[in-house]
């Protein structure tokens, strides 16, 4: 996907970068980020004391629920590109 | 079957759905979030089938535990799509890709519920017939997302 977009991003980097969607995606790409790293500098170094429970510590479902909704945000704003920019012109 | 695309695209909701720009990208959004869902529950299954993930977990438990997974995958699925389909009921009818994909998605739903899980969740092993299953799944369901994505570039 980091491949891929970059290319398409090369393509139409100009109209993209005033783009408003394109914007908020690459916000929720890196905001996804830093919840994967706070995640493993925090919860996940006891991850040996809840491994095998059956429901994870609160802050680990945290980062879950809010690491789903970003990327269902990046799914949305990246369809919403394909609308709001006229390529090919 | 001109009859009913016709009267699909006259109707309150289809009307509804047209007049304004942001209706239909926005199920269109909840249509790719689904197929996220079936695709990647449909994933995490064959992997394990493969040997590539979660040795530990019994193919049968992980089969059991993601269904309702897919079928909430596939239920947002079926009533965007519907939705999406009936703004454009004539255009799609017309459309032989959109018709590719409709077969396609009624075999990979039969072949998952009707053959692939009855395999992945059996008493007896069959390694191998499970194995050739998770292929033929895999196949079937890129597929349907190749044809999916296909519609949406062309139409």
């Amino acid at each position: 996907m980091f491949v891929s977009g970059s290319m398409l991003v090369a393509m139409e980097a100009g109209r993209l970068y005033s783009n408003i969607f394109f914007r908020m995606k690459i916000l929720f790409l890196i905001l996804a980020g830093v919840n994967v790293l706070v995640f493993h500098r925090t919860v996940y170094r006891s991850v040996s004391g809840w491994d095998q429970e059956r429901v994870a510590p609160v802050r680990a479902r945290m980062a879950g629920g809010l690491s789903l909704l970003l990327w269902f945000s990046i799914l949305a704003c990246g369809r919403a590109i394909g609308y709001s920019i006229d390529y090919g012109e | 079957m001109t009859a009913f695309a016709e009267w699909c695209q006259h109707t309150a909701i289809a009307e509804a759905i047209r007049s304004a720009p942001w209706p239909f990208p926005v199920i269109e959004i909840f249509h790719i979030a689904g197929m996220v869902l079936v695709f990647g529950t449909v994933l995490i299954l064959n992997l394990r089938v493969f040997g590539l993930i979660l040795h530990s977990e019994p193919v049968s438990q992980i089969a059991q535990d993601l269904t309702p997974f897919t079928l909430t995958g596939l239920g947002v699925q079926l009533v965007s799509g519907s939705l999406m389909f009936m703004t454009s009921a004539i255009k799609f009818t017309g459309n032989v890709l959109f018709g590719i994909k409709i077969g396609l998605v009624i075999a990979a739903v039969a072949y998952h519920f009707g053959i692939h899980r009855k395999v992945a969740i059996a008493k007896e092993a069959q390694p191998n017939r499970l194995r050739l299953s998770a292929a033929v799944s895999l196949v079937l369901w890129a597929s349907v997302v190749l044809a999916g994505l296909g519609i949406g570039v062309l139409s």
